[in-house]
């Protein structure tokens, strides 16, 4: 599993996936990658565009993700979730967790309105 | 209802893949679809003794046994149901010809994944229809069935040739239900639960069904209308309806929350889940609001609850060392070689007994049948061509040494559902203790006592006495 990342600004950035799962074969190696992301930034965007099958490792890790940025008041986003794994959200009730957006745009307007209104 | 030339045979065509992905993908047969307790299937064939049906004609393209299991021949609705099978590679029209309706004679021609329902039912050939496609429902001349049989390969074209035929009156039913896709089959659980009268059984408050055995926490909330199966088990603060079915045996976790579902049976629903707008089968659980099907691997979360009837277990290694050493000492008889590969190929024309459930070694069977009938010589044959070929088979833990006795299908039909089981999973063997005992020794019910310890680990005593008494046989003929 290799992260790719893109920085949109000085504290933002967009992480994508490589591969179409995130489950138990690659769960360790997205810990280790992400870790490096959420360490450097104050709002992660999550591509899930490439991700087709998600499994119960998988979603505990993006869990610990959110848990992370939320312990130093950072904000995640996740978009362009596929409809499998946004079925699988819903079926665990993580939809109501994670803020989910179907584009990179929306996301970004969100993290913009919030943004704007801490100020 | 019904008048005085009302058809008296409905051909019910139960071998129509559902057209739908997702249902596909869940491997349920729309026929199949358990909808408030029964398959539609069986709500199909009841809606057409109800119309006057006295024979019903069951085309199945596969899962014979299921419908088997689950129809019987019929006679529970006082009628006579014969099976034919459309294999995928044959020509439907063959299938017209064993059917041999008569040109003038009124059939109704359903689909087995639907049922229609109307007050005034007309006297000649109609087809019913809704917004433009077949519901699943005609009433046709033999004539009119021949011409449409060639399009009998798939429901769709079916559809189309029924609905395109002259001389037949096009109508609405006053109510369709469906099950040929997740989403109609949804549709048609909502329909059954709001209709009272429809129900096999009373509600136990209004608007919500629950079944014998099944155990509902005092905790958990059920919100009509909501049918509930046989032994399922919910647990507490889940939450259950509106619009929901848990077919039998299922279990809901605590936290759960089951929405416009069908649950279909045998299915675990793990802690916290929110299951929305969706079938459910075991592990799989088909969305119909994204329109995909999902695998769920981590059996927390998702699982089919029953276990396998019987594991099927390794043949015991003494099994196999005494079937070594059998062989081995039997070798030397060189010359029954020739007379095995005589009696095997006398024995492949003959082939295998069409009812038969399970699959056994093709040699088994006639030797068997014919020790049973009393045949002289059979032992003999049955040494040669079965128990002295299956030792290697033994050896290699193929097979057990001593195991069930092959038995037809109505036979089988015709036990509890406890002994149905055992002749699903156990292993076959090269005898039985029940062929020892003969035709004349045993009862019924001795002999399917005999197959169920054969389904257990035999001590090396008890197997001892058994060869034993089988070399006694073999050599007293």
């Amino acid at each position: 599993m290799k992260l790719i990342i893109n920085p949109i600004t000085a504290t933002a950035i967009v992480v994508r996936f490589s591969k179409d799962n995130l489950d138990s074969s690659n769960v360790e190696a997205f810990r280790e990658q992400i870790k490096a992301s959420t360490d450097n930034c104050d709002a992660l965007l999550l591509d899930m565009s490439e991700l087709n099958f998600v499994d119960s490792s998988g979603l505990g890790a993006l869990l610990a993700t959110l848990r992370v940025m939320n312990a130093k008041n950072g904000q995640l986003r996740l978009f362009g979730m596929t409809r499998p794994v946004r079925a699988l959200f819903e079926l665990v009730r993580m939809h109501r967790i994670f803020l989910i957006f179907n584009t990179e745009e929306e996301a970004l307007a969100d993290l913009s309105a919030g943004e704007q209104a801490d100020k | 209802m019904t008048s005085a030339n009302a058809p008296l045979t409905a051909i019910l065509f139960a071998c129509w893949d559902s057209p739908d992905p997702m249902l596909q993908q869940l491997g349920l047969a729309p026929a199949l679809m358990p909808l408030a307790g029964k398959p539609m299937v069986q709500r199909a064939i009841e809606q057409a003794v109800g119309l006057g049906c006295r024979r019903i004609e069951l085309v199945l393209a596969g899962q014979m046994q299921a419908y088997e299991l689950l129809l019987g021949d019929g006679e529970r609705w006082g009628c006579a149901l014969n099976y034919h099978y459309l294999p995928p590679a044959s020509q439907p029209v063959q299938l017209l010809a064993r059917l041999a309706p008569e040109a003038d004679v009124l059939y109704w021609v359903v689909s087995a994944d639907s049922v229609v329902t109307e007050s005034v039912v007309p006297d000649g050939a109609c087809v019913y229809c809704d917004d433009g496609q077949w519901s699943g429902w005609a009433r046709l001349s033999g004539a009119q069935l021949g011409n449409v049989m060639h399009s009998a390969r798939q429901r769709e074209h079916f559809g189309q040739a029924v609905l395109a035929l002259a001389d037949t009156e096009q109508r609405a039913p006053q109510r369709a239900l469906h099950s040929s896709s997740a989403s109609s089959a949804l549709n048609a659980l909502q329909t059954l639960l709001a209709d009272t009268a429809a129900m096999p059984t009373r509600p136990r408050e209004p608007g919500i069904w629950i079944g014998n055995g099944s155990k509902i926490h005092p905790g958990a909330i059920l919100q009509a209308p909501v049918w509930i199966g046989q032994n399922v088990l919910v647990r507490e603060h889940a939450q259950i309806g509106p619009g929901s079915m848990l077919a039998d045996g299922c279990v809901v976790d605590q936290g759960a929350s089951v929405e416009q579902a069908i649950v279909l049976p045998g299915t675990y629903i793990g802690q916290g889940l929110h299951v929305n707008k969706a079938l459910v089968k075991g592990n799989l659980i088909a969305n119909l609001e994204h329109g995909v099907t999902i695998h769920i691997p981590d059996r927390a979360m998702l699982a089919q609850t029953q276990a396998p009837e019987l594991a099927t277990r390794a043949t015991p290694w003494t099994q196999r060392l005494i079937a070594a050493l059998l062989w081995l000492l039997f070798w030397p008889l060189a010359g029954w070689r020739h007379m095995l590969r005589q009696s095997a190929s006398e024995l492949a024309r003959t082939g295998q007994d069409p009812h038969r459930l399970r699959y056994f070694n093709v040699r088994m069977v006639p030797s068997h049948a014919a020790i049973q009938a009393g045949v002289s010589g059979a032992w003999g044959a049955h040494f040669r061509t079965t128990f002295y070929p299956g030792l290697r088979d033994v050896a290699a833990g193929k097979l057990n040494l001593v195991g069930i006795t092959p038995r037809t299908s109505e036979e089988i039909h015709a036990l509890p559902l406890y002994w149905q089981r055992i002749y699903r999973r156990g292993r076959s063997g090269l005898f039985n203790e029940t062929l020892l005992l003969g035709r004349a020794g045993a009862s019924q019910e001795m002999c399917f006592i005999g197959d169920a310890i054969a389904t257990e680990a035999l001590s090396l005593g008890r197997l001892l006495l058994l060869l034993k008494r089988y070399f006694a046989a073999v050599w007293h003929e």
